[in-house]
């Protein structure tokens, strides 16, 4: 029986890529790379405009912030270095690598089990890796607060939003990097206790894990296709019954939770010295000619990904999201590039034109009827009814000590709103997230 | 790329797929209809002609009220229409038509709109408006009154109402299935369980009620009547109880209304229980005849404050060790 957790809905999946394999994105002229790619701090450049870069090359440090390394995806040159924001770096089609991708057992002279946590942290801090899940906390700040506090790790590989099966490709494709990430982080850490987390909607990949991790230390755990059960919280209640306290994070409570595309950045980090430069991703949606799987370098403006998949309408107003469609960001600018922490690109059909609704007598009623749909689907028991109300009643500070805190951005009350209420708009002002442009709710998922 | 498409921005979630309140208002709808064609039936194509008016007075002053105050309209969301049903349900078929009107005036007029429209009324409408038909036209009110004979099935209002039976401490003179099934004098939606049930049920599948204050409420009134009951007597005095007056009807329809009730599941327990109590009180110890409107109607007014006493506690925020 599948494991699970209360609250959530199961959604309709939509996972029309689930066959396709990925496929490597070819390389475009002009690359913009942004500098905060994660949860943090943006990173310092290291070239200015003119400098040859090379494929690899590291071009901006976290400089002990909380950030992670930039690499160059391609070699070039630097043709702009805005601070804080990008660097633009021009292809020049050599892909001449950089000397220091090197494997860590060349450099080092260790063997597996002389790996030390000081090792992993400066592999991984060097490789700029971070959270690969959406959210984009820098991994090797994770590691560091995770050193003598953990005693299980757990690989996410739950892709439980609709449309995203890039995660799922890689299980199919290339499950021998998870599990040798794993490995990796086992032996850093000296513990022995590690789990797999897969859904059970894909029984024929889970008998094949099953084979590939019979005799291993390493678990395998099956849980239910239901959103959000890819957000850390409700992942460590469904396996361990436990509840991550209030404001703390999985760490806190021995558990550390990793996204399986970040645990497979770690293995090619030690095996191949190879940093973070690609991201895995899935190009879907109700409007996209050829929906799949695409491993894009980070870099990439997403005008060059909608090209190669071609838009079916011939004009209009298109809404393209980064990131699932629950809770990805809608962007601004087809210019827009790809980072670390874009799990997807989804194009859909824009919400009906406001304007139009303005002028009909009939009013679209968004006040709250309390039916209490939203609090069934809570992950998180919260009530977001209450919110609503609070603003209704325009008294926005009580959503404070109702609890707006925790909530993660799952979007289910909203989802399931017979009202049109605006709830994740009131919920991202109480919490003081600017709202459409600027969201940035996705601290909570594990990184 | 640029110059053929515009983008638009939007907030998160960017997928929606929840029935619309006038989707929820159309399965109420449906729900009783089963009551109605038994009625029709049972009592007479008038009550098709009362809920019609009801409906329609209903429509038109939530209609004009707003046209009046200058708001956009709401009458798309078809709460007026379930009201002005609801209404119906609780008039006797052959009540003079002035009766119900004033009724859905006051329940859209004062009760919901002047409060702030719907999800902001602090009774449930519906049963304000019974609650008032019954105190001021007490003898227009009972289901044996004729105050017309077009359409009326008049055989079938003759014998006393069980209710009425019930409050002169005597049981029902019909048997049980006969309360059960619809064969007994009452108002139009309160004569047949049965097919007060069948609208339950569909209710339940369709996700739109939960089991929670229908079961509760039902449960512990069978309980209480049966306690209550002289000795030899207690099942059928339970049961003819439940299926007497609008009893069903309030638990299954009226007492599980989203904005007067709950919304956890213990407070949904609670509130069950305490409109069974306050409904076997008021029915046992009182000439009202609208005992389960006013019993859900107080209810209504502690609907909030339960609420807020039996929230549950976010996740994570109980005290646990930390590693």
């Amino acid at each position: 029986m599948a494991l699970t957790f209360k609250g959530g809905l199961f959604l309709d999946e939509k996972k029309n890529t689930a066959n396709k394999k990925i496929e490597i994105f070819h390389d475009i002229d002009e690359y913009k790379i942004p500098l905060c790619q994660h949860t943090g701090d943006p990173c310092v450049p290291m070239v200015s405009v003119g400098d040859r870069v090379l494929l690899g090359q590291k071009i901006a440090d976290d400089n002990g912030l909380s950030a992670a390394n930039i690499h160059s995806p391609v070699s070039g040159v630097v043709t702009e270095v805005a601070e804080g924001q990008y660097i633009g770096v021009k292809n020049d089609y050599l892909n001449e690598r950089s000397p220091d991708m090197i494997p860590f057992g060349e450099k080092s002279g260790k063997t597996l089990d002389q790996l030390t946590t000081d090792d992993l942290i400066s592999v991984v801090r060097e490789a700029g890796i971070c959270g690969m899940s959406g959210a984009g906390v820098p991994t090797w700040k994770k590691l560091s607060v995770a050193v003598g506090n953990i005693r299980r790790i757990i690989v996410n590989c739950i892709e439980c939003e609709p449309y995203l099966t890039a995660n799922h490709r890689l299980l199919i494709e290339d499950f021998k990097s998870i599990a040798g990430g794993l490995k990796i982080l086992l032996y850093a850490f000296r513990i022995n206790r590690a789990t797999v987390a897969v859904t059970d909607r894909d029984q024929k990949l889970v008998n094949k894990l099953k084979k590939a991790l019979s005799g291993d230390e390493i678990g395998l755990r099956v849980l239910a296709d239901k959103y959000p059960q890819g957000d850390e919280r409700q992942l460590i209640y469904a396996l361990t019954g436990r509840e991550v306290p209030v404001g703390k994070s999985g760490v806190d409570i021995g558990i550390l939770t990793l996204n399986a595309q970040t645990v497979s950045e770690i293995y090619y980090a030690f095996v191949l010295g190879c940093p973070s430069i690609y991201r895995n991703l899935t190009v879907d949606g109700d409007l996209v000619d050829e929906p799949m799987n695409l491993r894009v370098k980070i870099g990439t403006p997403t005008s060059e990904i909608l090209d190669f998949v071609g838009i079916k309408k011939d004009t209009g107003a298109l809404t393209v999201i980064h990131g699932g469609p629950m809770m990805g960001e809608t962007i601004a600018s087809f210019d827009t590039p790809i980072i670390k922490t874009t799990t997807a690109v989804l194009v859909l059909g824009a919400k009906k034109c406001e304007t139009a609704k303005k002028k009909s007598i009939f009013l679209r009623n968004t006040t709250c009827i309390r039916c209490a749909k939203c609090v069934d689907v809570c992950p998180m028991r919260l009530i977001p009814s209450d919110f609503a109300v609070s603003f209704e009643k325009k008294k926005p500070r009580l959503c404070e000590k109702l609890g707006v805190q925790n909530c993660v951005l799952c979007g289910l009350c909203e989802y399931v709103c017979p009202g049109n209420v605006p709830l994740l708009d009131y919920i991202r002002q109480a919490k003081g997230i600017k709202n459409t442009d600027d969201q940035g709710g996705n601290d909570e998922e594990n990184g | 790329m640029d110059n053929k498409y515009s983008l638009v921005t939007s907030g998160s979630p960017h997928e929606k797929n929840a029935r619309s309140t006038a989707g929820i208002m159309l399965v109420m709808i449906t729900s009783l209809v089963p009551t109605l064609v038994w009625s029709c039936v049972r009592l007479g194509l008038r009550s098709l002609l009362v809920t019609f008016v009801c409906v329609l007075s209903c429509v038109i002053f939530e209609f004009a009220y707003q046209m009046i105050f200058k708001h956009r309209t709401t009458i798309h969301d078809l709460s007026a229409v379930v009201t002005g049903m609801l209404i119906a349900c609780n008039m006797p078929v052959a009540v003079p038509l002035y009766i119900p009107i004033i009724g859905c005036f006051f329940a859209i007029v004062v009760i919901k709109q002047a409060f702030g429209g719907i999800g902001r009324n602090f009774v449930n409408p519906a049963l304000a408006a019974t609650v008032l038909c019954n105190l001021v036209w007490k003898k227009q009110m009972d289901p044996t009154f004729v105050g017309s004979k077009w359409c009326v099935n008049l055989d079938n209002i003759e014998s006393p109402s069980p209710l009425t039976h019930l409050k002169n401490a005597e049981i029902p003179s019909e048997n049980v299935f006969d309360l059960f099934f619809g064969n007994a004098t009452g108002v139009i939606g309160a004569i047949s369980v049965a097919m007060l049930l069948i609208g339950g049920l569909y209710l339940l599948g369709n996700k739109i009620i939960t089991w929670h204050i229908p079961v509760t409420y039902l449960g512990v009134s069978a309980a209480l009547f049966y306690i209550l009951a002289e000795d030899g007597l207690e099942i059928t005095f339970a049961v003819s109880s439940i299926c007497s007056g609008a009893l069903v009807l309030c638990a299954v329809f009226m007492a599980t209304d989203y904005t007067t009730s709950p919304m956890s599941a213990r407070g949904k327990l609670i509130f069950g229980a305490g409109c069974a109590v306050l409904t076997v009180i008021l029915r046992t110890y009182t000439p009202l005849t609208c005992d389960v409107a006013l019993a859900v109607l107080i209810m209504n007014l502690l609907a909030r404050p339960v609420d807020a006493l039996f929230k549950p506690k976010f996740f994570g925020s109980a005290p646990q060790k930390v590693k």
